[in-house]
């Protein structure tokens, strides 16, 4: 399996993908300094709760495009260049779906790792209320990202062109970026793109009257996170089959 | 001593929403050879190449690669031994000539000191750290056989390879794919639509028409039922065919020998031209070619029998012809 992860490594070179999530990852980390920069320490009562409430409406809007991009990057390469069938002469066509799967899923997960390192180091001045939040950040961002992956993965497998799962991704992270505005709204418990709103574990209260911005921690929603892994794995098993099935074995 | 077969298929079939593309075909592939896969556009080749690199499900039959059976389980470790062109070149246009043959070298577990061996055998050297999607359809051609030589496989499997080749081009790859065999031990399966080609290529081959296997064996055999013939228009093709199938004729010409079977003599011509068996072509009556003291006593035979005879000529039948003919008579 090693050599399929690698082989799908060495496919992406000149591809760009690092650095779409390099670029974002410095919008980010520009984001959320500027933010602390012009913080007014007065107004709020939890700096860790505020950043990573940015750190996830920011996610929200870009991730479901950079997780299109680096999907349809995966896809496009094998349908530009007549790939497929001389690949499944040489590699089982699961071990081709999922060294591509693997490629995503290591993707999301550095990425994710990147972010909650960022979080740390720029909340390391405030100590927090709630001191797991860095890993839960990490836990969310991983699982939305990969059943996010799972979805475009299988979308840019089965498309020609791969404007369509762009736009859907863009389309999507609308819907997401709403469903965070709109509270007890199901649209967000019905779609993954809504999920990094549902993953988020802080209640925020804010008094205009004042301007203070309470912020509280809740129990992390470990029943919806069960329920996005297990989305990205039935979405990951589909995508395997009718890829298999599309390949046409003996 | 009996020569092995690489590729043994038995009654080998593939249907289309309830159409056969491939039909019951039994190939046998001798190691060594180049065999040449022929048939017109649409006949199955490049499903049947699809059957044998299991990229396509059977519906009916048997494939034995190497003598051993394809099976889903054996598929890849035996298909790693084999090299192959399908269809349209295979390439990552991001990569570079080089790199998308280390992509093959990881899958296949090969030295990379086999990636010189095989771009100088196509003679890409000189272009091969220039990115795929800069390359020629040519080039891209090249580097897709310079990918199925790599590790120097038993048995290549190429479709259509010429195909996007300048003349120069073509005569290079034509030269190449003919010292494969002597040179590096190899046994190469090419499909074309293109006969001459193949008779400059191949030592075997096999053609295909509307999914059926009409003709396979040496190109000698087939070049065999070349050759020249005599042609002979009369005024009455039919009582000669009946002449000569020994029967009585509608003109009550009377065969010598009851029995009316082979070897029954018509009355004025020798043995050796009564068991003759002409065939009724768009040209007339086809017979082998006869020497001219044969055709003087045939024609006058005919002559005899108030059978008018309008022309006689000597035909020099191509491969291309028997080739068509084959075709045609398959249905297409």
């Amino acid at each position: 399996m090693t050599t399929y992860l690698f082989v799908e490594l060495k496919k992406l070179k000149r591809r760009h993908t690092a650095a779409a999530f390099l670029l974002t990852l410095a919008f980010l980390a520009a984001y959320t300094f500027w933010c602390l920069a012009d913080m007014d320490m007065e107004r709020l009562n939890d700096v860790t709760a505020m950043v990573e409430m940015n750190v996830l409406i920011i996610n929200t809007v870009f991730s479901p495009v950079l997780i299109a991009f680096l999907a349809s990057r995966l896809a496009d390469m094998e349908l530009a260049g007549n790939t497929l069938k001389w690949l499944c002469i040489l590699q089982p066509p699961a071990s081709i779906y999922w060294g591509k799967a693997a490629v995503g899923l290591i993707a999301t997960a550095l990425f994710s790792g990147a972010q909650s390192l960022l979080y740390f180091a720029a909340c390391a001045p405030f100590p927090g209320q709630n001191p797991g939040c860095f890993l839960q950040l990490f836990v969310t961002l991983t699982a939305v990202c990969s059943a996010l992956f799972a979805l475009q993965l299988n979308l840019s497998m089965r498309s020609s062109s791969q404007l369509g799962p762009l736009f859907l991704a863009i389309g999507a992270a609308f819907a997401g970026l709403f469903s965070w505005f709109l509270p007890g709204f199901p649209l967000r418990y019905l779609i993954p793109w809504g999920y990094f709103s549902v993953l988020c574990n802080l209640n925020m209260t804010y008094t205009e009257s004042t301007r203070y911005t309470l912020y509280e921690w809740k129990n992390y929603p470990v029943f919806w996170l069960g329920m996005i892994i297990l989305f990205s794995v039935v979405t990951f098993r589909r995508g395997c089959r009718r890829f298999q099935a599309g390949a046409g074995q003996i | 001593m009996k020569p092995v077969n690489i590729i043994e298929t038995k009654a080998l079939t593939k249907c289309y929403h309830g159409i056969p593309a491939v039909n019951k075909i039994s190939l046998q592939v001798p190691e060594g050879s180049v065999y040449g896969f022929l048939g017109p556009n649409g006949a199955g080749k490049s499903t049947a190449m699809k059957l044998l690199l299991g990229l396509a499900k059977k519906d009916s039959g048997s494939i034995r690669l190497f003598g051993e059976e394809l099976t889903p389980s054996s598929r890849i470790s035996i298909l790693k031994q084999t090299g192959s062109l399908i269809e349209s070149p295979s390439y990552y246009g991001n990569l570079t000539g080089y790199e998308n043959l280390q992509i093959t070298c990881m899958l296949k577990g090969l030295p990379e000191s086999e990636i010189l061996k095989a771009l100088k055998t196509v003679r890409m050297e000189g272009q091969m750290n220039k990115k795929a999607a800069q390359y020629s359809l040519g080039m891209k051609q090249r580097l897709a056989i310079a990918n199925a030589l790599l590790g120097s496989p038993r048995l290549l499997l190429l479709d259509e390879p010429t195909n996007g080749l300048d003349p120069a081009g073509i005569h290079e790859m034509r030269e190449l794919i003919r010292s494969l065999p002597k040179a590096a031990g190899m046994t190469v399966l090419i499909s074309s639509h293109l006969l001459p080609e193949m008779e400059q290529m191949a030592d075997h081959v096999g053609i295909l028409s509307r999914g059926s296997l009409v003709f396979q064996g040496p190109l000698s055999a087939l070049q065999k039922k070349a050759g020249q013939r005599l042609i002979i228009r009369t005024g009455d093709d039919r009582r000669v065919l009946e002449l000569f199938s020994g029967g009585n004729g509608p003109g009550g010409i009377p065969a010598s020998s009851p029995d009316s079977g082979p070897g029954s003599s018509i009355p004025g011509l020798p043995p050796s031209i009564s068991a003759l068996r002409p065939a009724l072509t768009e040209k007339g009556l086809a017979f082998p070619l006869l020497s001219d003291r044969e055709t003087g006593l045939l024609t006058a035979c005919l002559v005899n029998m108030e059978i008018p005879i309008y022309r006689v000529q000597e035909e020099v039948q191509s491969l291309e012809t028997i080739y068509l003919d084959m075709v045609k008579e398959a249905g297409l």
